[in-house]
């Protein structure tokens, strides 16, 4: 579900001292060799690939062909975390150490990158649900109070059948960006299944009220290209956390509260004047 | 049957003999960003050849990767002016593949006028 560093990084790598020339390192990449970690004097200078080698005259000494920087970074890491490291400095390279700080691989932005597309929903751009539980685990760890917002289309069984799947391929989409539009950066939206998005985000419950109003009425708003008004509705559930009070089992909270969110989403519905709906805010350790 | 005469091969040697410069950069090297020759390796070697006689100063410029300096020259013109009228020469020849090899002579000019 949420898968780690040591999982997806590159394991061939050499060390190289920080004197050998490019052209050597050159044909040491035919060996089957990715990256390479230049040392000197037991010390790591940084990290070479094929893309510094291929830029670099082959005359010169690997600490010449050094351009990026590089983070040691523990193997138990996410690929979530990885990627978040490395999209504010996608030149840097991740040495990924275990436990007994041995190298055991190397990452860079390309890999991390390939790694999250799976996670990524082809038609939305938005995350799937995997991403749900590596956000609930972080805000659960890191805050007091965190809120999911479980949203559902209303009516859009009876859309694909009136207008076709294609276009209800393209309100999903148009959804998709008002969602991104109307979410502060720290949280992101996923496609949870068909026409259901949730969100997971270190907010009070008035905070998440306020936003999946915000959501609503844009959606509401919105001319969507198919020319049909579409509405949504939204569950809410809170839940707060004594942070005194040590919490083992992070996925049944985060079922727990989805599950909580979601059957809201559904009294939303009914709730014809607003499509919002809460369970208001729950004690934590209560659901543990 | 033709008959061949065996030629002769000759091999002329000359030979060019002059003092070998320490330290071989003279006073500057400007350092192309694809030159055979990085800053790192050339540090290394003025490090081995001339120790403590020379700063690399890396730059951010669309082809010049550093400058290393000789420091008794920055003592003389702070390095700011001294690199400034450094790059604005090289990069009038030199393009990233290239290494140039600077000397620069520097003159003090001192005037004073004393009571009698």
């Amino acid at each position: 579900m949420i898968n780690e560093l040591m999982n997806i990084t590159s394991a061939k790598f050499k060390f190289i001292d920080a004197c050998t020339s490019v052209r050597k390192t050159i044909q040491l990449l035919d060996k089957g060799f990715d990256f390479f970690v230049v040392t000197e004097d037991n010390s790591i200078l940084g990290v070479l690939s094929a893309k510094e080698l291929l830029k670099s005259h082959p005359n010169r000494i690997a600490a010449d062909a050094l351009k990026s920087e590089y983070e040691i970074v523990p193997s138990a890491l996410t690929v979530w975390e990885a990627y978040e490291k490395l999209e504010q400095k996608p030149e840097t390279y991740l040495i990924v150490v275990d436990n007994g700080n041995n190298i055991t691989g190397i990452a860079d932005y390309s890999i991390i990158r390939f790694a999250i597309s799976k996670y990524i929903d082809p038609l939305t751009g938005l995350f799937k649900s995997d991403f749900l539980y590596y956000q609930g685990i972080q805000s659960l760890k890191n805050h007091e109070e965190i809120s999911v917002l479980f949203l559902d289309i209303n009516e859009f069984g009876l859309i694909n059948k009136k207008y076709g799947h294609i276009n209800g391929n393209i309100i999903l989409s148009e959804i998709s960006s008002l969602l991104k539009q109307n979410t502060p950066p720290f949280s992101s939206w996923c496609r949870f299944g068909g026409d259901e998005f949730a969100m997971i985000a270190s907010m009070q419950l008035e905070e998440s009220m306020e936003l999946a109003q915000k959501i609503v009425e844009s959606i509401s708003e919105h001319r969507f290209s198919i020319g049909v008004p579409i509405s949504v509705s939204i569950g809410i559930a809170s839940g707060r956390r004594n942070k005194n009070q040590q919490l083992n089992n992070y996925i049944k909270i985060i079922n727990n509260l989805i599950n909580k969110a979601s059957l809201e989403s559904t009294k939303a519905k009914k709730a014809l004047t607003c499509y919002l709906s809460s369970c208001g805010c729950l004690d934590i350790n209560e659901i543990a | 049957m033709n008959k061949y005469e065996e030629g002769t091969r000759k091999v002329e040697i000359n030979m060019r003999l002059s003092e070998f410069e320490v330290p071989p950069i003279q006073d500057v090297l400007v350092v192309g960003k694809k030159a055979p020759i990085g800053p790192e390796a050339a540090r290394r070697m003025v490090d081995v050849l001339s120790p403590e006689q020379y700063d690399i100063i890396r730059i951010d410029h669309p082809f010049i990767e550093a400058v290393i300096i000789r420091k008794a020259l920055c003592r003389i013109i702070s390095p700011d002016k001294i690199l400034k009228l450094i790059i604005e020469e090289s990069e009038k020849i030199m393009d990233e593949d290239m290494l140039i090899k600077m000397q620069m002579d520097i003159s003090l000019n001192i005037s004073k006028v004393v009571d009698l």
